[in-house]
């Protein structure tokens, strides 16, 4: 089976995520006995939403026991370069990276995007140590890029913690994943932060409390944007979520996607929708999309969204 | 000597990211601690702390055990604002009104319709 993906994405929020969920209705065919190939070798223009769910449908595929693969060669030499940049497909591992992180990612602060970030999901002190000292380097890094104000410095950072803490302690994966682009002439950044371990509803069934009440992934999504925690039996955790949207689309005028099992949720300065998509439209994981303004509304304070 | 000073950019790196770099501070603090009555926390060069950072760091340090002598120095108004608000949240918290409507497909191309608008 050969899948011919489009040479173009379009810059619409929209646009990616239809390709995406396409593409996961077209492999939803796919016999597993049948070689499969994604073929994006004359890709002319792409972008972060889309990018980063090509190696993640890739290994979800692979662990079903799909033989599937992915082109790593593209016919447009300048969209070659930018693969190349951003260790597409396989993503940049920090604990293969020799040296100081910082005086690697520094390589990357006249571009206008960094590399796929696998970042690991352990707990033991070493590969916290290593991921501690990466999250910082990639978060200045993206400050540098896209050299914003002092109050946007904290709302990315803060977009972007929120967002790998989720995986960190929910996803059950090993590694989670980051990627982002500045468009300085459209004034927003693009930022995927995803993995493809446990589905929202997976953590909520591992839940004792709630896994009676949570049944579908439709009721984990509204659990999940109604901060109800699996991690405490009290009030004190679950913010991530529900301040994460509201500071990026209240505060900045932003977008906030995200997407697990066969549910999404779109929030924007205009509406806040859950989608129950058809059961072959299924993401293994969370998928998460941010379009994040880096000029922020006069008057703007993060911390108003803190709760 | 009554009072330690523990430098956060020594022992971290400049964004407070993580629950287990919270984790990690609050052991070094509560080892200072056995010797110091008092230790001054100096954020200086501390440019970001995450709310996951935040809300560790204030139950390590204040669940379960006998508080220590702290003073914090140097942090931003967003660092404060960050512990504040962690520590407004650990036992109640404002309800989360449900404002959003749910839409169900079986087809793909309905769908796109309404992707198209985001």
């Amino acid at each position: 089976m050969n899948i011919k993906l489009d040479e173009r994405i379009f810059e619409n929020f929209g646009d990616p995520i239809q390709k995406i969920w396409r593409l996961l209705d077209q492999l939803a065919t796919a016999n597993i006995d049948e070689a499969i190939f994604l073929d994006y070798k004359d890709a002319k223009f792409t972008s972060p939403f889309f990018l980063l769910s090509l190696p993640l449908i890739v290994e979800q595929y692979k662990r079903r026991g799909y033989n599937i693969s992915i082109s790593t060669d593209f016919n447009h030499g300048y969209l070659s370069d930018y693969m190349n940049y951003i260790y597409f497909p396989r993503g940049l591992d920090p604990d293969s990276i020799p040296g100081d992180f910082n005086d690697f990612m520094s390589g990357y602060q006249n571009k206008s995007y960094i590399p796929i970030i696998c970042f690991p999901t352990g707990s033991s002190v070493h590969i916290t140590e290593i991921r501690d000292a990466f999250l910082s380097a990639v978060n200045i890094l993206l400050i540098k890029i896209c050299g914003v104000s002092s109050n946007m410095i904290t709302a990315i950072m803060y977009l972007i913690d929120e967002a790998v803490n989720n995986v960190l302690h929910h996803s059950k994966d090993d590694k989670g994943y980051l990627f982002a682009q500045y468009y300085k002439s459209k004034g927003y950044i693009d930022l995927v932060v995803a993995d493809i371990g446990q589905t929202i509803l997976e953590t909520y069934a591992g839940f004792e409390k709630l896994k009676n009440q949570v049944t579908s992934h439709k009721l984990a999504m509204e659990a999940a944007l109604a901060g109800k925690s699996t991690k405490s039996a009290d009030v004190d955790r679950g913010f991530g979520i529900s301040t994460s949207k509201e500071l990026l689309t209240k505060g900045l005028n932003g977008k906030y996607f995200i997407y697990s099992g066969n549910v999404c949720n779109m929030h924007n300065s205009e509406i806040n929708e859950i989608y129950e998509l058809p059961e072959t439209i299924h993401w293994q994981g969370v998928y998460l999309c941010l379009r994040i303004p880096v000029v922020p509304p006069i008057g703007f304070r993060p911390s108003d969204y803190y709760e | 000597m009554f009072t330690s000073e523990i430098k956060v950019t020594d022992i971290l790196p400049a964004t407070l990211d993580t629950r287990e770099s919270a984790t990690r501070l609050v052991n070094i603090l509560k080892e200072e601690c056995k010797n110091h009555p008092k230790i001054v926390i100096d954020f200086g060069g501390t440019i970001f702390m995450s709310r996951s950072f935040a809300d560790q760091f204030h139950k390590d340090l204040y669940v379960n055990e006998q508080p220590m002598d702290i003073d914090i120095k140097n942090a931003s108004f967003d660092i404060i604002s960050m512990l504040r608000a962690v520590s407004n949240t650990q036992t109640k918290r404002k309800a989360i009104v449900p404002s959003y409507k749910t839409l169900v497909f079986n087809n793909l191309s309905k769908l796109e319709d309404f992707s198209f608008s985001w």
